[in-house]
């Protein structure tokens, strides 16, 4: 034994330290390995990240893009929301248009007799209307057909100064209101003449016989008178407004006759017309009826003419309580002061046009009237 | 009544130029019916008016006029001045017809009565408020024409003495005649002061609301008048003479002067139911032919008919336009240029008379 325990001892120092020199060095190369492929891992990762960043980029560009899309719809439905806006108006205007078409339009040919009791059919809206009375006139006016008048008489002076119109040239006149002549009318071309048949009769006739629609208004009456309003409100498609005047009217009438019927006494009214000659108001005039339904009497109700002329001495005769008069002097005129209506000084003035024209303004007068008549009824004048 | 050589000469050359003067007549009464046509309220000028009349013939093609002036002038114009022509022609036909007749140069259409019976008949109508339609006319011409013919007829019933009619009486009866049937006129518009305005713009005498129908109802009795009285032209001639004279010269003396009185009466009656009382033309018109024309009836009965048609037409469109948009009574224009015109005739024939 000696021998062979000598000889290995130093092989296996040798295999022992080239193991672990094997082993240290692979160890060695191993981290060196493994660094190296750190690197690349930590480039490979670099990498991936630079990508990553130019991936996030693009997601951002791409986010603004579809933001600056959204946007741009947002502003186009404001668009299309304006635009919409609009053909509603439009639409409603449309229709507003059509549904005026349609008021127009639904003017039904309406058939009328007129108070000379001619029958005329109206078959379309009356645009250019033309009056030959200040009456006439007056009642266009009070049914709201006034815009639709082209052409008046030089003495309509209600509701409105036509002469200023004239001279403006907003309004045409047709001359005299007594016989006018044709050929003015005729150059306005109207498609509704009113007329009255004292004082245009013969002119309605020609008009007539040419295709015109002629209405003639003749109230006597002031029952008749609020009839013509209505006749005129129907003629010009002014039918309600008519109407709710009518009513109001006769409201006014019937209040005055109703506290009239409390009344102690029936004064006597003389009313002058004229004072040379001296022209009193007869029987049959508006003049009588409203003095009536006032409550008072007319003394000259029995005369034989509308207009009679009077004699002073029958005014004397007839003692009135009240004189209606424009006349400043009357109460010097020789004799007088011996009548009621002077020795009391009830002497009123009166605006003529409102008791002679058959207009709805005769209600005026009416109460006007009545206050004059009954003061203790209505309260003084 | 003497002959004296120097009228006859006067005569005679006035014969000599007839033919001119009834030529230039006829050209003034054509420019007055153009000029009628071409005034009023609105001015249509002749070429509208040609248009207008060209359109109403079927074979010429029709022209573009505006509707407005068809209608004026065709409606409103055009028988307004046939009747003014009508009326004026009348009136101057019957006034030749007096003033020979009764050898007085004041004689006119309205001397016996006439003017007083149309007044009277149309105020009775206005008044009694007497409305109805007869032949196209209304009451109002159909009375003053039927007072027109009363009255002169009652005139003639007057002054009859047998078969004899004296001139001298059918004057003075028909003065006393025009004088009550006034004062009737003017009581009737006492009692009613209402319809006064109405009587005296009828009186006053207008055109203004002329219709076809107007013209149609009296066209035949204002023609067949003048006709009537165009036959006895020669006869009214020889009246000139003296009524002795002319019968011994052949007139049937009462004949001639009942059928003259009966035409005159029928033709100044139907001038005055279409157009109120228009004075002075039947007055002025014959003097005025006669200085043109000379005093031969076979001329004087058409100048004068010219003559007055276009004076009345011209009047009337004086009576159209002066205060327009209104209208004045033609009957005003008349008398208007009347009165100065007969004033210079006056004083004309004092210079002859005193040189």
């Amino acid at each position: 034994m000696s021998g062979k325990n000598m000889e290995t001892k130093p092989t296996l120092y040798i295999t022992t330290i080239l193991i672990i020199a094997t082993i240290l060095a692979s160890g060695y190369i191993s981290t060196i390995k493994i660094n190296e492929l750190e690197t690349i891992i930590d480039t490979q990762a670099s990498k991936l990240n630079s990508y990553n960043q130019i991936l996030d980029n693009q997601a951002e560009q791409l986010k603004s893009v579809n933001q600056r899309i959204t946007d741009q719809n947002t502003i186009l439905e404001q668009y299309n929301q304006t635009i919409n806006l609009q053909n509603q108006t439009i639409s409603h205007q449309n229709e507003t248009i059509s549904q005026q078409k349609d008021e127009i339009q639904k003017f039904k040919p309406i058939t009328l007799v007129d108070d000379a009791g001619y029958m005329i059919t109206i078959t379309s809206y009356p645009e250019r209307i033309v009056s030959l009375a200040p009456s006439n006139t007056e009642i266009l006016f009070a049914v709201g057909a006034g815009d639709r008048v082209v052409g008046v008489t030089d003495w309509c002076n209600y509701p409105y100064d036509f002469s200023e119109w004239i001279k403006a040239g907003n309004m045409s006149s047709i001359g005299n209101y007594w016989n006018p002549s044709i050929e003015p009318i005729l150059s306005l071309r109207p498609d509704l003449v009113l007329a009255s048949t004292d004082s245009s009769g013969d002119v309605a006739a020609s008009l007539r016989n040419l295709g015109y629609n002629v209405l003639i208004l003749d109230g006597d009456t002031l029952n008749e008178v609020l009839n013509d309003v209505f006749l005129v409100g129907r003629a010009t498609n002014q039918t309600d407004q008519a109407t709710t005047l009518v009513s109001s009217l006769r409201t006014r009438i019937d209040t005055v006759v109703n506290t009239v019927k409390n009344a102690e006494s029936t004064p006597k009214v003389y009313y002058e017309l004229w004072n040379d000659p001296l022209m009193a108001a007869g029987p049959r005039t508006f003049v009588s009826d409203l003095i009536s339904l006032a409550g008072g009497q007319n003394i000259f109700d029995d005369a034989a003419s509308q207009w009679p002329i009077v004699s002073s001495e029958s005014v004397i005769s007839k003692n009135p309580d009240i004189i209606l008069s424009h006349d400043a002097e009357i109460k010097t005129r020789t004799g007088w002061y011996s009548i009621n209506a002077v020795a009391n000084n009830k002497i009123y003035q009166f605006d003529d046009d409102l008791l002679v024209r058959p207009v709805p303004r005769l209600v005026d007068a009416l109460e006007n009237l009545a206050e004059i008549i009954h003061p203790e009824l209505f309260g003084s004048h | 009544m003497k002959l004296k050589t120097k009228n006859t000469t006067e005569s005679l050359e006035h014969t000599r130029h007839w033919k001119f003067w009834l030529i230039t007549l006829t050209l003034a009464l054509f420019v007055a019916i153009f000029l009628s046509l071409n005034l009023g309220y609105s001015s249509i000028s002749l070429e509208s008016i040609f248009k207008i009349f060209l359109n109403k013939i079927p074979i010429v093609p029709n022209f573009n006029v505006s509707e407005l002036e068809s209608t004026l002038i065709l409606s409103i114009r055009l028988p307004r001045l046939l009747c003014a022509a009508l009326v004026g022609a009348a009136l101057s036909v019957a006034g030749v017809t007096y003033q020979g007749l009764f050898r007085n140069p004041l004689a006119d259409p309205y001397t016996i009565g006439a003017s007083a019976g149309a007044a009277l008949g149309a105020t009775t109508a206005i008044v009694l408020g007497i409305s109805f339609t007869f032949l196209g006319l209304t009451s109002l011409p159909i009375f003053a024409f039927i007072g027109c013919i009363l009255a002169v007829f009652l005139v003639y019933s007057i002054s009859r003495v047998g078969t004899k009619v004296p001139v001298q009486t059918l004057l003075l009866s028909g003065i006393a005649v025009s004088i009550f049937l006034s004062a009737i006129v003017n009581y009737l518009q006492t009692i009613a002061p209402d319809k006064l305005h109405q009587s005296q713009f009828w009186l006053m005498g207008s055109f203004s609301y002329t219709e076809w129908t107007d013209i149609w109802s009296v066209v035949v009795f204002i023609f067949g008048g003048v006709i009537a009285i165009y036959l006895y032209s020669r006869d009214l001639n020889l009246l000139a003479l003296g009524e002795t004279e002319a019968k011994h010269l052949g007139v049937e003396l009462e004949k001639v002067k009942k059928i003259l009185l009966i035409s005159s009466a029928f033709i100044t009656a139907a001038a005055v139911a279409i157009s109120g009382l228009i004075a002075f033309i039947g007055l002025i018109i014959p003097h005025l032919t006669r200085l043109l024309v000379g005093p031969d009836h076979r001329v004087l009965i058409p100048a004068s008919m010219l003559m007055g048609a276009t004076f009345l037409m011209l009047c009337d469109s004086a009576a159209r336009i002066i205060v327009a948009p209104a209208e004045l009574p033609v009957g005003i224009i008349t008398a208007m240029c009347g009165g100065p015109f007969f004033l210079y005739l006056m004083r004309r024939k004092k210079k002859a008379d005193v040189s």
